[in-house]
């Protein structure tokens, strides 16, 4: 073999490395972005159930029913509603059993650490760690009346936005945020 | 023919071998993967597909179009244990999918690994998940369900043991859940591999596709 029939045979054996070190690095980024949508499906459903626990209580501390009487005050003036600047748990709530309101979410961050992906029922562990996702909430005020995009204003108003980020290193090496929106609206009848 | 030339020849066959055992292995990766994440895509989709079932439902619990025959919200609920759920609601028709405005009874529950139509799958752990209105004949469908778990809350965040809504069902008596943590699991029905080779289990947790979601059982059950 000469050496340009070398050169010629150097270079096939490049070119073919270069061809299956790409075929590779397809395959393994194609499993990567399966095994993340899992996750971020997982993540949408931790997400959505603090949603769905934080419409389970009042809208407001005013409006929050008494626990020992179970009578709840009815809030005619914005005035009633708890201040912009003051939403979020009070003292006593400092556990979230104990939030009784919507707007105690405001500022609420925690770690899960069982979300299991066990699949096999008899066995579940109730804290089996499979993917550590942090969750973490806002909850402002927003006028519709006067912004379509209903960012955060600094005043009162009848409708609170709740807004939870849902991060974890299983998704995209923790640089994506699985984000959900929902707006709580005061009503009385 | 020189000898340089034989090996030459030699050399040639060598390296032409070597190339074609590498795609001949690159083909066998490229189906297995093709296989592998066909499989994903089905897995998460049937999960998304459940989930987005059963969301439509569990959130009409008490429900009624005609407001005036809603049931009791907190008799809406008619039975509960970890693997099946039971209530009143208006289900959707063809013709209005805010329902007839007649109260009906939905119950759903998951069958065992072991029923007649999901023995006949290579998934050992699969599930027919069932949906029944009013009494009718079930409909079922089997979307490699090997999970579905209910865990019922009272108004304190407290879990109530099955036991107890049983027997609450049974003497007809409110049933006291305010919300509920739906654990579904989904696989596979028939993954690529050999499932007699137990060393390479194909249907182990790293292929399943997880859901969990704490939610209210019903909007209307709180007053706010």
């Amino acid at each position: 073999m000469n050496t340009g029939q070398m050169m010629i045979t150097m270079a096939a054996m490049i070119l073919l490395s270069t061809v299956i070190l790409s075929v590779n690095k397809n395959a393994l980024n194609t499993t990567s972005s399966m095994t993340e949508n899992k996750y971020q499906i997982l993540g949408v459903s931790l997400g959505t159930a603090l949603i769905e626990e934080a419409f389970s209580k009042s809208f407001d501390a005013y409006t929050a029913r008494d626990p020992i009487t179970g009578d709840a005050e009815k809030a005619d003036n914005l005035s009633d509603l708890t201040n912009y600047y003051s939403l979020g748990p009070s003292p006593s709530e400092r556990k979230r059993r104990n939030f009784n309101d919507f707007d105690d979410y405001n500022g609420f961050v925690e770690n899960t650490s069982n979300a299991s992906m066990d699949s096999v029922y008899s066995e579940t562990l109730k804290n089996e760690i499979s993917a550590i996702f942090k969750v973490e909430s806002d909850v402002y005020y927003v006028d519709p009346s006067t912004d379509s995009e209903l960012k955060k204003v600094n005043y009162r108003t009848w409708h609170k936005r709740m807004d939870v980020f849902v991060t974890s290193k299983f998704l995209n090496e923790g640089k994506d945020t699985v984000k959900l929106s929902k707006i709580y609206s005061y009503f009385y009848y | 023919m020189g000898f340089s030339t034989l090996l030459d020849i030699i050399g040639s066959t060598m390296i032409g071998g070597t190339i074609l055992l590498i795609l001949f292995r690159m083909n066998d990766s490229a189906v297995e993967n093709h296989y592998l994440n066909s499989g994903e895509l089905i897995v998460q989709t049937n999960l998304i597909s459940v989930v987005e079932l059963l969301e439509y439902d569990l959130r009409k619990i008490g429900y009624c179009q005609n407001w005036e025959d809603a049931p009791v919200p907190s008799e809406a609920l008619l039975e509960a244990t970890d693997t099946s759920i039971s209530f009143l609601t208006d289900v959707s028709t063809t013709v209005n999918q805010f329902g007839d405005g007649n109260i009906d009874t939905l119950r759903y529950w998951v069958g065992s690994p072991n029923d007649v139509d999901v023995r006949k799958t290579p998934n050992p752990k699969d599930r027919m998940l069932y949906r029944q209105v009013n009494g009718e004949a079930p409909l079922y469908s089997n979307m490699g369900v090997t999970q579905l778990k209910i865990v019922y809350f009272d108004a304190l965040g407290y879990e109530i043991p099955v036991s107890e809504l049983i027997v609450s069902a049974a003497a007809k008596q409110p049933l006291g859940v305010i919300t509920m943590q739906i654990d579904i699991t989904v696989e596979n029905t028939a993954a690529y591999g050999d499932m007699e080779d137990e060393e390479n289990e194909v249907y182990s947790k790293d292929k399943s596709a997880f859901w969990r979601q704490i939610r209210l059982a019903a909007p209307s059950l709180n007053n706010r």
